[in-house]
């Protein structure tokens, strides 16, 4: 019986990624001669076989144990890294031996690319390695991951907060990088600041409550402006993405007073993003007050005169 | 060009430029006015969040600051400004009637283009009760166009000129009658914005009570008690009123939403209220909408593995019995397993279904329950259904409920079962039975 194998569109990205990787580190690395299991692996993530990562995670493994060029062996754990079957923790050992023996050039390739990894490990792993030589270098570390954020590549943006948030739950300085972000002038940067606070909060709720009035400023600000608002002076913008995922976060923090605010004030428009928020928030009976007080109120169904009077509610006197 | 010429050249462009800056002045101080509006009473309502604008159909005004007094709280949405002035003779009733009608209004107008600020609200006292009755189509300058005739504020005829058609007379139609009294005229207008709402708090006669009216999105509505579920955990506020939601709306949707809210809360609540709540919407004969069915029955089996068996009536329990022959998979199965979980005291109930031929799918699941069940009742009661139906699904399902009871006489049925049948499935099906059960495999070896 003949067996068709289809192959993982992940993987055909990963080996194109590998391959891109692979000859630029040669270039970087010039053309000597290399380690040859080294050499052999690299040749073989460039191939089709069906079975290359098998084959050159077996070649890599052999390269390891062998004596190699500091550059040979930072290469070798980068690869390893990215293609030895394990979990986020095994990975990360390679990815921070790598980024040890050639801090400069692994830095980038580890904030700039592998971060970017489709696979939840590698990205964890990444992450974890990143985590570990912001101890050894923070200027080094904390200027690639600011830049990042700030910078006009987006995917660069949201991995640099997802760092960014993990390390601000034990680092002062990236606390206050954060917080610079959430007012910085260009948009997606202040969008990817809150995701960084949102991660932080995950991290470690407490500490990110210090964001909670920067998040209410933007929730309170009025939407993006047009030409008409701006010419009259509207008060302070803001960008409904921004807005909503200011509340979103709230959620995740667990501010549920200020929560509970947005989703009192019917004039906003955004109580359903708050709705979900008190949700995630973990309110629990304490928002079941707030929640009753809402139903009390009739639709616009119910708005017509003697629909109200006849269901015993009131309008409200005035005078 | 002269020198003259060039000054009278820049004189008028600083003329020009010094109207458009009074303009775009006056036009921004316009505007700023529009934004924010506070009465005398001292409520303060401010525009709504423009993103809300014209979506979900959402319009009106927002209270930033009201006393206590009035009932209002910050966050508030003002859909409409109400008034009701008290009419004491014809002259002020056909006073109120035109403020509220407002000038200029014609009849086609008001069925079209804007109904809420051409209509009015008539109050009348008929019997000692006091009604309310929306007239779309007055034209308060002469009564007989819609069929009214008045003795002062009291209603002498609903068919004035519409004698021979009384039913296009709008009075007579809109439900008036001969000898309702007119107490008051009341004038419902939308507040859609500042400018709106301040113009109609300003129009207002000093003579009426004003009101307003408040309002909340269906959306929000409906997210409001999804969340309660979600939410309320073991308050029984919470819970008393998903269940008043779901036993008094008209709304399918928020009925839905309430059942589903009470499902969630159901792990967290002691349980014998819930259970009263719900036992009539686990019947199809009281409960139309299948998804609620479902959402009730959920919960009582929720409840019903941790409650006590004596917490079912046994009108619960042939409620619960009942359920079995329900359209629905995700109800009837899950009442047989609500009984077998209640045990032996399902019992009867589950014989009696077991024993109706009117139908096979009550059987069926009776079968399985009485399996779980056991005993010597379930056990001859399951070998008497064997006996005499033909039905082969059911011959299976009551031979794996014998299977699992599996004691001496169910499995000697078995056999007599393997015997008797000329069904080479059937013949198949016991066999594996008799093969897998382990006293059979003692005993037939």
């Amino acid at each position: 019986m003949a067996t068709v194998r289809v192959r993982s569109p992940r993987r055909t990205v990963n080996a194109l990624f590998a391959l891109a990787l692979a000859t630029g580190l040669t270039a970087l690395g010039g053309c000597g001669a290399q380690n040859e299991y080294l050499a052999e692996a690299k040749d073989l993530l460039k191939s089709d076989k069906r079975t290359r990562v098998e084959l050159a995670v077996r070649q890599l493994t052999q390269a390891a144990e062998t004596t190699m060029t500091p550059r040979e062996e930072a290469e070798t754990h980068y690869l390893l890294g990215y293609y030895q079957a394990g979990t986020a923790e095994e990975r990360a050992v390679h990815f921070a031996k790598a980024v040890t023996i050639e801090p400069k050039r692994y830095e980038e390739a580890l904030i700039h690319e592998a971060l970017r990894d489709n696979v939840p490990e590698v990205r964890e792993a990444v992450r974890m390695a990143v985590v570990k030589q912001y101890r050894a270098a923070p200027g080094r570390i904390r200027k690639e991951l600011t830049e990042a954020l700030e910078g006009k590549d987006n995917r660069s943006r949201h991995d640099a907060a997802w760092v960014i948030g993990y390390l601000a739950a034990t680092d002062e300085a990236l606390a206050g990088v954060v917080g610079d972000a959430l007012d910085d002038k260009r948009m997606e940067t202040r969008l990817n600041a809150i995701l960084a606070v949102d991660e932080l909060a995950r991290q470690d709720a407490q500490k990110a409550r210090r964001y909670v009035p920067q998040l209410l400023a933007k929730i309170e600000a009025a939407p993006k402006p047009t030409w008409k608002t701006l010419w009259m002076g509207d008060g302070e913008r803001e960008d409904p993405e921004v807005r909503a995922l200011a509340v979103t976060t709230l959620g995740t923090i667990g501010a549920t007073d200020e929560i509970l605010k947005v989703l009192q004030n019917k004039g906003s428009s955004l109580r359903s993003n708050a709705m979900k928020a008190l949700i995630a928030s973990g309110a629990g009976e304490s928002a079941v007050d707030v929640l009753l007080g809402l139903l009390e109120e009739p639709t616009a169904e119910e708005l017509q005169w003697s629909s109200r009077a006849s269901s015993g509610r009131r309008a409200v006197l005035l005078r | 060009m002269s020198y003259d010429v060039l000054m009278a050249g820049v004189r008028k462009l600083g003329k020009a430029s010094a109207l458009m800056c009074l303009g775009l002045g006056v036009l921004l101080a316009g505007c700023a006015e529009e934004r924010e509006y506070r009465d005398a009473s001292g409520l303060t309502v401010t525009r709504l969040d423009p993103e809300l604008e014209d979506r979900w159909g959402t319009a009106g005004v927002v209270v930033k600051a009201a006393s206590a007094s009035t009932g209002l709280a910050t966050g508030d949405l003002i859909t409409h400004v109400v008034s009701r002035t008290v009419v004491a003779n014809e002259t002020s009733l056909t006073d109120a009637l035109r403020q509220a009608l407002g000038p200029g209004k014609s009849a086609w107008e008001v069925r079209k283009a804007d109904p809420s600020d051409a209509s009015a609200v008539i109050e009348v006292e008929r019997d000692g009760q006091t009604l309310h009755i929306e007239l779309a189509t007055v034209d308060p300058g002469d009564w007989a166009k819609h069929g009214m005739a008045f003795s002062g504020t009291r209603i002498e005829s609903v068919t004035a000129d519409f004698e021979a058609t009384p039913a296009r007379s709008p009075a007579f139609s809109s439900g008036l009658e001969v000898g309702d009294r007119v107490v008051a005229i009341i004038d419902e207008q939308a507040a859609p914005s500042v400018k709106r709402f301040r113009e109609a708090r300003e129009a207002a006669p000093s003579s009426a009570e004003t009101y307003v009216y408040t309002h909340e999105l269906t959306g929000i509505r409906l997210e409001a008690i999804g969340a309660l579920g979600q939410l309320g955990g073991a308050s029984a506020s919470a819970m008393n009123r998903l269940i008043e939601i779901l036993d008094t709306s008209n709304d399918p949707a928020v009925r839905r939403t309430a059942a589903g809210g009470l499902e969630a809360l159901a792990a967290s609540q002691d349980g014998g209220v819930l259970l009263a709540a719900m036992l009539p919407h686990v019947s199809a004969a009281n409960e139309a909408d299948v998804e609620i069915r479902r959402n009730a029955i959920n919960i009582v089996e929720s409840l019903a593995s941790r409650l006590p068996e004596s917490a079912f009536s046994d009108a619960d329990i042939a409620t619960v019995a009942a359920a079995m022959d329900d359209e629905d998979p995700g109800v009837h199965f899950k009442s047989g397993v609500i009984l077998s979980t209640i045990g032996e005291r399902a019992a009867p109930a589950l014989l009696a279904s077991l024993g109706d031929t009117s139908s096979l799918r009550a059987q069926d699941i009776a079968a399985t329950a009485l399996g779980d069940i056991g005993g010597d009742l379930a056990r001859s009661a399951l070998v008497s259904a064997l006996a005499t139906t033909t039905d082969v699904p059911l011959q299976l399902t009551i031979a794996t409920a014998l299977a699992k009871i599996s004691d001496g006489p169910a499995l000697e049925e078995l056999r007599a079962l393997l015997d008797r049948t000329d069904n080479s499935g059937v013949r198949e099906f016991v066999r594996q039975l008799l093969d897998t059960s382990p006293v059979s495999m003692v005993s037939s070896r």
